[in-house]
């Protein structure tokens, strides 16, 4: 408030009473050096970063759907986004704003994430999260494995390649396992293909050989005896992270900072490679222009400024989120080296890692549909369920769900 | 030991009666012994939850982790109540939350115990269908009506203001049954007669009569209703989104992040929540430790 | 006590009828609506006629869900009763600490679930919980608890049991200090041993409290929700995946919270919701005829 007062009172000249903007997030928000960069470069605004704690969607769509009380910049989460998009009349299309003349500026599939089927704009790219493979180095020399990051890409090129590793890991060493659970494998795997569930004509491909191939995956990988089988975010995963039985874990970029929480005391020894076949997306966010928000271009000026390159590079020194601006991945910020992994330069791989991305179709109901056949994998690891069984059972229970939601089944 | 035994016989309860040891209390030694033995396990086993959210709240994240789980104290007390107190506001959503949950008992009391008081006294036209219907909402969870329940809010413009959570938390059903279960079997009709003779109406009945013969069981329901209304989640998360107006359980819920939570930072937030109730728990012990006794069913 | 006096009493009943009107009964009515529409939870509404109730007749999840309800609300309530009442007896007989007993044993109640969820997934846990820890103890092998379906029952009952034990021996406590002490000296005067005065004399008087409490858990299990969400976790939001391995911690509400919250389908949400009520209050009828029928 002083800040304000003080601010229209040394510059007469800008004529506009000061602005009061708000802008919605989750834990943690956008950082302070952010937030004061918005303020100096907007003397004439006062943004109120609000975070919403609990179910951020939620508690979006509550309020779009009300009317009132909604903030003038949101985020969106990248889970979200495609439930958002099946709504546009809620959001202000950026598009109407000039948004398509910084299209170039980010990853060109993280941006078309945003955009609806007939070319509206929901939202501008905050982060991404490039997939990858994390591992131990010391375990994996111990186990006579390479350990250099190249040498570990090189030598799980394919998914086969993969488990034959995991399978030499376990002669040397049947504690340990080379995948945290069948669901790791799955959800990185069956976005590899290009393709979901479901199509973009609104019908159901999950019964398709692109899905049965990365479900056939996992089931190797079950075989082969190389899955721990954890769920994520439980005791048991995370001590098997931090204890060394699982020295490898597929995760996005901000896959790192669980890695930090979960296992501070094996800094230094983990890191990063590229993943067995191409690198997908995980996560990664949006910020966007409900509507009804009371000065858009305002708005949409601070939304740009907030997610320019270097503001989108110092949030990756604050919260690991990958920067979806492409210049920002250049910034050194962001290409520095990481002492958790052993002062790699984890930046550089993902930017990298990032240029190789698939853009993805996403149906709103894409959760809905694929739910059946994370379940039933799980019920493959933990009740050794018979996997063709299994796979009947996740596809009739998928084309039920879908039908049910109004989408075609063939 | 003689102490112990001494100390137990003025009470004789009638449990004491029964198990007829009276004349030999050696052997009654064993069993008190016994007895005190597993209630104590049981106390520590109730009690162990909020101890261990304390140890883990005077620890680092990753301390969570650890096999075996701490189980004493550590140093990071301090350091952990800073980053709570500098993440959120705290203490502002501590007066909120306090304001609401006040707020709640007050009028919860106050409605309830008058309408209980209607229903269990007096005989009006379509009293069993209005008590069935407030027993049927008792039996249907609350979640079903969250979403509906946000629109009313958006059509009364209540969102983001408190107001919004005190008055949905006033149609539950709970307090009704309770205190009328009570009045049924405790103000005697006698009593209320004798008081019309000196000329009462309703409302005297209600508040001179029935209200102060009630102290334990509205006691009883005071608490419970201030315990709730505190630890309410679900609601205020929805409803309340001005970073002014916020309720403790709201604020902990920013504390939680999608990636690498700290566990350190969410316990000691969730210890600091729950202290003032702990403190007004067992202040308040003895009324509705009573409350419940003379409210019991008969 | 009619005629004119009955007007203070409706009044006396409008603060109540009119909050419950607006905040509980319109809302109420309005999500049954809902249920007759495919709606997403934001946007506008289409009709959809009985669709969404055909298929929860034919939806195996849901039936899985009511199962799981009656079977974690059965696994909860019956040791819960008992465990309350052998606490409620030796508080009962009980003079030293006895406050100091009551405080202690109702904290649970009051302990925030999330801290609870935590505590009891690390219990639970297959390497190194307390609850493995125990079975190693008196020789037997460890049990994958959270990735079986019974482990799962048990760990969410158990929850469910630790968070109200001290609730329900307070309100049995209550009730045994309302039988009259002569009844028990009479019994000793007739040489009665203490199992035999419990079954005949205790427990009888002691039905009417035994019945509400028994009442308030059936309702309160059937509407079992936070235990459930707390210690299950999926990796995907899809409902198909809720309640953990084989949907075996999967209870009628957190079905409802799952996909009308998380997948967006309120239409279908709103069904459940119908499903969870007739649930309810065919679940309170043989409660209330069981009830009858004895006394």
């Amino acid at each position: 408030m002083l800040a304000a007062c003080s601010t229209s009172t040394t510059a007469p000249t800008q004529s506009s009473a000061t602005k009061n903007l708000r802008l919605w997030t989750w834990p943690d928000g956008f950082g302070k050096p952010v937030l004061s960069a918005v303020k100096s470069e907007f003397p004439n605004v006062t943004l109120t970063q609000t975070i919403q704690g609990g179910d951020f969607k939620q508690k979006l769509q509550t309020t779009l759907q009300a009317g009132t009380g909604l903030p003038d910049i949101t985020g969106i989460k990248g889970e979200d986004i495609a439930y958002f998009k099946s709504v546009p009349e809620y959001f202000v299309d950026l598009n109407t704003l000039g948004a398509s003349s910084h299209k170039s500026d980010y990853f060109d599939w993280k941006w078309q994430q945003g955009t609806t089927t007939d070319g509206k704009q929901i939202g501008v790219p905050i982060d991404i999260g490039p997939t990858a493979l994390y591992y131990r180095s010391d375990i994996f020399e111990q186990c006579g494995l390479p350990s250099d990051p190249e040498e570990v890409a090189a030598a799980v090129r394919t998914w086969d390649e993969y488990f034959s590793l995991g399978i030499k890991m376990k002669k040397a060493n049947p504690k340990l396992y080379l995948v945290r659970n069948l669901a790791s494998i799955f959800e990185i795997s069956w976005r590899q293909s290009g393709k979901g569930f479901i199509n973009d004509h609104a019908v159901f491909i999950g019964d398709q050989e692109h899905i049965k191939k990365a479900w056939d995956l996992c089931i190797q990988a079950q075989k082969d005896g190389i899955n721990a089988g954890f769920d994520s975010n439980t005791t048991d995963s995370t001590a098997a992270v931090a204890n060394g039985t699982l020295p490898a874990d597929f995760g996005a970029s901000w896959h790192l900072a669980d890695l930090m929480v979960d296992a501070p005391k094996t800094s230094g020894k983990w890191r990063v490679c590229g993943h067995p076949e191409r690198s997908t997306n995980l996560g990664g966010s949006f910020l966007g222009i409900p509507a009804k928000a009371s000065d858009k271009d305002t708005s949409f000026k601070i939304l740009l400024y907030i997610l320019n390159a270097s503001n989108e590079a110092s949030e990756y020194v604050h919260s690991g989120n990958f920067p979806a601006n492409r210049e920002a991945t250049h910034s050194s910020q962001v290409t520095g080296a990481v002492p958790f992994l052993g002062n790699q330069k984890a930046g550089i791989l993902f930017a990298k890692l990032a240029e190789t991305v698939r853009p993805l179709f996403e149906d709103p109901n894409e959760n809905t549909v694929n739910a059946p056949f994370y379940s039933q994998l799980q019920l493959v690891e933990s009740s050794g369920k018979d996997p063709k069984k299994a796979w009947d059972d996740a596809v009739s229970q998928a084309k039920r769900l879908a039908k049910q939601n109004g989408i075609s089944v063939d | 030991m003689g102490a112990a035994l001494s100390g137990s016989r003025p009470g004789a309860s009638h449990t004491e009666a029964w198990m007829s040891m009276r004349r030999r209390p050696v052997r009654k030694l064993v069993p008190q012994i016994v007895k005190h033995l597993l209630l104590l396990l049981g106390a520590l086993i109730s009690i162990f939850p909020l101890y261990w959210m304390f140890v883990l709240s005077t620890h680092d994240s990753s301390a969570i982790y650890k096999f075996p789980p701490p189980l004493v104290p550590g140093g990071g007390a301090a350091a952990n109540f800073n980053r709570v107190l500098s993440t959120v506001n705290v203490w502002a959503a501590m007066g909120n939350t306090t304001f609401v949950a006040v707020s709640v008992t007050v009028l919860v009391v106050l409605i309830d115990s008058m309408a209980a008081f209607s229903f269990a006294k007096y005989s009006f036209r379509g009293r069993n269908l209005l008590f069935g219907i407030v027993m049927a909402t008792f039996l249907l969870p609350s979640q079903l009506a969250t979403i509906p329940q946000f629109l009313m809010m958006t059509k009364l413009g209540w969102v983001g203001q408190l107001k919004a959570v005190i008055f949905p938390s006033l149609a539950g059903a709970f307090g009704i049954f309770w205190l009328r279960q009570y009045f049924m079997n405790s103000v005697q009709t006698e009593v209320l007669e004798a008081s019309i003779m000196d000329g009462c109406g309703f409302f005297r009945q209600y508040w001179n009569v029935a209200l102060p013969s009630a102290r334990g069981a509205v006691s009883f329901l005071a608490i419970f209703t201030f315990i709730g209304s505190w630890n309410d989640f679900m609601w205020p998360l929805i409803v309340l989104n001005d970073p002014n107006r916020l309720t403790l359980q709201v604020v902990l819920s920013q504390l939680q992040t999608a990636h690498g939570t700290d566990y350190g930072m969410l316990m000691m937030g969730a210890l600091i929540a729950v202290l003032p109730l702990i403190l007004i728990f067992i202040a308040g012990a003895r009324q509705f430790i009573a409350g419940l006794t003379e409210g019991a069913v008969r | 006590m009619r005629g004119k006096r009955s007007v203070p009493a409706y009044l006396s009943l409008m603060p109540f009828f009119a909050a419950f009107a607006i905040f509980m009964m319109l809302p109420i009515l309005f999500t049954l609506g809902i249920a007759f529409t495919d709606w997403k939870g934001i946007g506008k509404f289409h009709f959809v006629g009985t669709q969404n109730f055909q298929y929860l007749l034919g939806d195996p999840l849901f039936w899985k869900s009511l199962l799981n309800t009656v079977v974690i609300g059965i696994m909860a309530t019956v040791p819960c009763l008992v465990l309350a009442t052998l606490v409620a007896l030796g508080l009962n007989s009980t003079v030293r600490f006895s406050n100091t007993y009551r405080v202690a044993y109702l904290i649970p109640n009051i302990t925030s679930l999330v801290a609870m969820g935590i505590l009891f997934s690390s219990i639970f846990s297959s390497n190194f919980g307390i609850a493995n820890a125990l079975l190693n103890w008196i020789g037997l092998s460890p049990i994958r608890w959270m990735q079986t379906e019974w482990g799962i029952k048990v760990a969410i009952s158990t929850l469910s049991c630790w968070s109200f034990v001290g609730y329900n021996s307070l309100l049995i406590l209550a009730g045994l200090q309302s039988i009259d002490k002569q009844v028990y000296e009479a019994a000793h005067l007739d040489g009665a041993g203490p199992v035999r005065t419990f079954f005949s004399i205790t427990l009888p008087l002691l039905r009417p409290i035994v019945i509400f409490v028994t009442i308030m858990s059936t309702i309160g299990s059937l509407q079992s929700f936070t235990e459930a969400q707390v210690m299950t976790s999926s990796q995907t939001s899809g409902s198909a995946n809720a309640g953990g391995v084989g949907n075996s911690g999967l209870t009628m509400v957190l079905y409802f919270y799952s996909v009308a919250f998380q997948e967006n389908r309120y239409g279908y949400g709103a069904t459940i919701a119908w499903g969870v009520m007739i649930v309810v209050v065919i679940g309170t009828i043989i409660n209330w005829y069981v009830t009858k029928e004895r006394s």
